[in-house]
């Protein structure tokens, strides 16, 4: 099971994210209120993966994913997504990261795309 | 639709209580539209001739099928068209008046016209109507000029329909600079044309919104019921940016904002579509080439 850092701007759609991840098991280590916020959290808690929103104010999922992965380069990624944010997923793919789940969550989905890369 | 629809109808002109309102809706989850009533109404048969199977089924072990095609009524072709006519929606809705001893399905057919009449909607309108395909009713209510906004009007009320709440109506929409409201959540797409999507309500109108599609008991529609709000209209918008990327239009989405203590949301010729949800009544707002915002 795994050390998890969730950085979203919304309340409603950490809570959610963290009941899934509960459930599976895992161990939500903090949560971050926007990308800025998420980038300290993650040289803080040092988390086996951080799940990042992309729509974000102060730094969106792109920025603090930049910043994730300069100061470690083997972080790893998940981003947060409503529906058509293509160009946004192209360019997180670009900066490492590693899977998307898209909004609203779906138990199944999450459950598959983190067994991918854990 | 068509079924709440119909039911505020009835409600709104005094024709049924508030306590048969309800009721109505218990009573249509259990109906299926019997034959007969089937059958009056494609005009296949007269009412006197359905009660007289009808009657006749209660001496003989027979459909009612087999026995309106014997006393030849009807066609074996014919009962199988009405056959598969038996979950339409507004046969259904005609036979759970017609069991709760409201109407009968000539009393509806007689409604639906004045209603016809006072809406000033085309035959065709009103067939829609009676279709209860979501696409086709929500346009209806639609301003003529509005064509833009058709697709994310509807994607809205799909939206809210899969995640919320199945049973919601629209109320006649229309155009406004200023729209009064206590609380609302918005959300601005950037793109060519841009939108800003908008909910508002007074008091504790986006509390049934907030508190299903949060998943959490929201005691009043506090900043964190409006975040909830403002996810909904994040995926709402997410969906509609989706759609247009296969017209090859590109669009981004801004972080949603909220406030629980506005005057109202301001913005050139907004389209304003009121929508009740559960018991309350939600104005949907939606803007598109501009960004609306909170007074």
């Amino acid at each position: 099971m795994a050390n998890i850092l969730i950085v979203d701007d919304s309340r409603t759609s950490r809570r959610m994210l963290r009941a899934i991840l509960e459930e599976m098991g895992h161990v939500v280590v903090g949560e971050g209120v926007n990308g800025e916020d998420g980038f300290l959290k993650f040289k803080e808690l040092k988390p086996d993966l951080v799940t990042l929103d992309i729509t974000m104010p102060k730094l969106d999922g792109i920025e603090a994913l930049q910043l994730i992965r300069k100061n470690d380069p083997e972080a790893k990624a998940v981003m947060i997504t409503a529906a058509g944010q293509r160009d946004k997923m192209i360019a997180a793919v670009k900066y490492g990261a590693a899977e998307f789940i898209t909004k609203p969550y779906e138990k199944e989905e999450v459950e598959k795309v983190l067994k991918r890369i854990l | 639709m068509i079924a709440n629809i119909v039911a505020n109808y009835l409600v709104n002109k005094g024709l049924i209580s508030v306590e048969q309102y309800s009721a109505l809706f218990d009573e249509l989850s259990k109906v299926r539209a019997k034959l007969g009533l089937i059958a009056v109404h494609e005009g296949l048969m007269t009412e006197y001739q359905a009660d007289t199977v009808n009657m006749l089924q209660a001496t003989m072990d027979m459909k009612f099928g087999d026995l309106a095609v014997e006393k030849g009524f009807l066609t074996p072709d014919q009962v199988q068209e009405m056959l598969k006519k038996q979950g339409d929606p507004y046969l259904s809705l005609a036979q759970a008046l017609e069991n709760m001893g409201i109407m009968k399905l000539t009393d509806l057919d007689h409604l639906m016209k004045r209603y016809q009449a006072e809406n000033e909607m085309s035959t065709s309108s009103i067939e829609a109507l009676k279709s209860d395909d979501i696409e086709r009713i929500v346009p209806l209510f639609m301003p003529h000029d509005a064509d833009d906004y058709k697709d994310i009007v509807l994607i809205a009320a799909k939206t809210i329909m899969r995640c919320v709440d199945n049973n919601i109506y629209p109320l006649k929409a229309y155009y406004a600079d200023e729209v009064e409201a206590l609380n609302g959540a918005l959300q601005f797409v950037d793109g060519n044309p841009c939108l800003t999507t908008c909910f508002c309500g007074d008091g504790n109108s986006l509390l049934d919104i907030a508190c299903e599609f949060g998943k959490e008991d929201f005691p009043t529609v506090n900043e964190d019921a409006l975040d909830a709000v403002a996810e909904l209209i994040n995926c709402i918008n997410g969906l509609y940016a989706s759609a247009k990327s296969a017209e090859r239009i590109r669009m981004e989405l801004f972080p949603p904002e909220f406030d629980d203590c506005i005057e109202g949301i301001k913005g050139p010729r907004m389209l304003v579509m009121p929508m009740i949800v559960g018991d309350k009544s939600v104005n949907l707002v939606f803007l598109i080439g501009e960004r609306i915002e909170f007074i």
